[in-house]
């Protein structure tokens, strides 16, 4: 394919992206009075006196934020130490494991909604109707992307060795977990943790259905009376998303440059000798290694 | 046939075990079964304080499991390891003050050099000055003392695997084990490297386990070689002693190469064809196949006739095959000027070494 080809598909696509994205600047830019061009309508989401008619719309931002950091959590919690586990102990066990994980995507999210309406009733009656048990669904809809993002990283390093040395350097297994395993997978689990975030926030189908609001479900309903208020904040998630993106690819060419950010879990020379929570052989100072 | 145990006198592995700071170990009765597979079939293994031992064996024979054994990577089935005369069979992994060095490059990639080799020590609470004093000097003690701050991807091959001998060592582990660390090394940094695991474990007198397949590794390397062969020791001995009296023919074959020529046991002495040499041992009489080293074999003005069939440059020397009237073929190890083309008639003379022999049915 020549390189005139390949800008030509490039500008095309690239096209297709921009074309609806800009359309949707264009209409939240139209001037009130119907001629020319402003910010009035940006100007009116902050404005004190509209708040009232934004507050559903405010309600569905904070209910999504929520939903996706407690889906996020959630998912990140349950899904990395099971794929190391799997990966360590029961290697072959990352198939089935593949297959459970992967099999969300290949249910729609109606079907799914109608086996989780009995389910809520419970989870309703046991843990409230908080919003952030949306948050259980949530996570079984975003096992397939989480696991995939995970899934490459797990592959691409060689964590059965590493963590051996760790272990053998004296790491118990929480140790090996936060200083070794986490730092290694850092770019998978940020990987993971931005795509279930711009999945969360692009969710409509489950929250509608369970008669729930969030960020989509105000959007719809905001539209009816508003449509430059829902074109803005819809432009917002975009943004949002867009920007988890380049962190994504930001962290991935810090990566291949060997030069990660400090992460919590990750040892660094300012973060001193923190406490060992397994005591270990004594490394005697007198027999130095000379 | 198996185990250590009597250890034999070696002036090698007696001046280790005399320099020796380090812990003695020892394996007993080590058994290590997977679903339907004895990895480890009762082994028995004597390391003495400061010594080093290689343990050699073809792929799949069980050394590379009896060094996680001995890590605590693996739970034995059966058996007891020792270390100072204590079992360390229930203790985990990072309570058995092991150092380990792994064939793979095993450096945490989200960590510079520097972090790296200070690994070991923040895990025992080590304070930041000390940490970085004794990081710097163990670098130093691999040569790599100015590439603290690079990561493992900016480091060859060879300088991963200071690196992690520099981490292994850092904590001055009772224990230092060593699983093939030359393997994915090319030639050159490989025998480089080795002479430097040599010389470091000799400065710091620390009991070292050394797996490898290769066994010329084996026998420049270590105090004592222990030969494996599936999921047994076949034989333990000093490098000298393996490669000259070797118990077995698994031995013979494995260490060094023997020709195997067809022959007949009887007083203690061996004959083929048309020679006579002494055994090593007190075989029973009869058919036997005699192993004989190539460099013990030469070519001469008179002996047993055979003609060449290849020769084979290998640098300071030569090794020709040649094929005696009866059909045996020979391999015999000579000088670069004694070299014959091929198909010429040339005549063999076997030295008065003691060989090696094995039952022939």
């Amino acid at each position: 394919m020549s390189v005139a080809l390949r800008r030509l598909l490039l500008a095309v696509v690239g096209l297709v992206f921009l074309l609806p994205i800009v359309a949707m600047v264009e209409f939240t830019l139209r001037s009130p009075s119907g001629s020319g061009y402003g910010l009035d309508h940006w100007a009116a989401i902050l404005d004190p006196e509209r708040e009232r008619s934004y507050r559903n719309l405010f309600e569905g931002v904070a209910n999504s934020l929520t939903l996706a950091v407690v889906t996020a959590a959630l998912v990140l919690v349950l899904l990395v130490p099971t794929m190391v586990l799997v990966s360590l102990r029961y290697p072959r066990l990352m198939r089935v494991l593949e297959f459970v994980c992967i099999v969300p995507i290949t249910v729609p999210a109606i079907v799914l909604v109608v086996g989780l309406a009995p389910v809520y009733g419970v989870v309703v009656r046991v843990a409230g109707g908080g919003t952030w048990t949306l948050a259980l669904a949530y996570g079984v809809t975003v096992l397939p992307f989480a696991f995939r993002a995970l899934q490459t990283d797990l592959s691409a390093s060689n964590l059965a060795t590493l963590t051996e040395a760790a272990r053998t350097l004296g790491a118990s297994w929480p140790r090996v977990m936060t200083t070794v395993i986490v730092p290694t997978l850092r770019r998978g689990i940020l990987a993971a943790a931005f795509i279930t975030v711009a999945v969360v926030l692009g969710e409509y189908t489950i929250a509608s259905l369970l008669n729930r609001v969030n960020l989509q479900t105000a959007l719809v309903q905001v539209s009816r009376s508003d449509p430059y208020a829902a074109v803005i904040f819809a432009l917002l998630a975009l943004l949002f998303a867009f920007t988890l993106l380049l962190l994504i690819g930001r962290v991935g060419t810090a990566r291949s440059r060997g030069v990660l950010p400090a992460s919590p879990g990750s040892v660094s020379p300012a973060s001193g000798a923190a406490a060992s929570p397994a005591p270990v052989a004594p490394a005697p100072t007198s027999k130095a290694v000379r | 046939m198996t185990s250590s145990p009597p250890l034999a006198p070696a002036s090698r592995a007696d001046a280790a075990a005399a320099r020796g700071a380090g812990a003695s170990v020892e394996l007993r009765s080590v058994v290590k079964q997977y679903s339907g597979h004895t990895a480890l079939n009762g082994v028995d293994l004597t390391l003495r304080p400061g010594e080093l031992v290689a343990v050699l064996g073809p792929s799949g024979c069980g050394k590379t499991t009896a060094l996680r054994a001995l890590a605590g990577l693996e739970r034995v089935t059966a058996g007891s390891i020792l270390v100072d005369g204590v079992d360390v069979v229930d203790v985990p992994t990072h309570r058995r003050d092991v150092g380990m060095v792994f064939q793979s490059y095993s450096l945490f990639p989200h960590l510079t050099v520097r972090q790296n080799v200070e690994f070991g020590l923040r895990m025992r609470s080590v304070d930041r000055r000390e940490r970085g004093a004794r990081a710097r000097e163990a670098l130093e003690l691999v040569g790599l003392a100015s590439l603290g701050e690079r990561y493992a991807h900016q480091l060859s091959g060879g300088q991963q695997q200071r690196v992690a001998l520099a981490r292994a060592l850092v904590t001055q582990p009772r224990v230092l084990l060593l699983d093939e660390p030359l393997s994915a090394l090319d030639a050159k940094v490989r025998v480089q490297l080795r002479d430097e695991i040599r010389r470091i474990q000799h400065e710091l007198s620390i009991t070292t386990m050394f797996v490898t397949h290769d066994q010329e590794e084996a026998l420049a390397i270590a105090d004592r070689v222990a030969v494996m062969r599936d999921g047994r020791i076949e034989q333990v001995g000093t490098p000298e002693s393996l490669y000259s009296a070797p118990e077995t023919g698994f031995v013979a074959q494995f260490v060094g190469v023997s020709n195997r020529i067809p022959g007949e046991a009887a007083g203690g002495r061996a004959r083929i064809a048309g020679a006579e040499l002494p055994v090593v041992g007190t075989p029973a009489d009869g058919p036997v196949w005699v192993l004989v080293r190539p460099e013990n074999i030469a070519l001469a003005d008179v002996g047993i006739p055979g003609v060449v069939e290849a020769v084979m440059f290998l640098g300071p020397v030569c090794r020709s095959t040649v094929r005696l009237a009866d059909g045996t073929v020979v391999e015999v190890q000579h000088r670069v000027e004694e070299r014959r083309p091929v198909v010429t008639t040339v005549h063999l003379r076997f030295a008065a070494e003691a060989v090696a022999v094995l039952p022939r049915d």
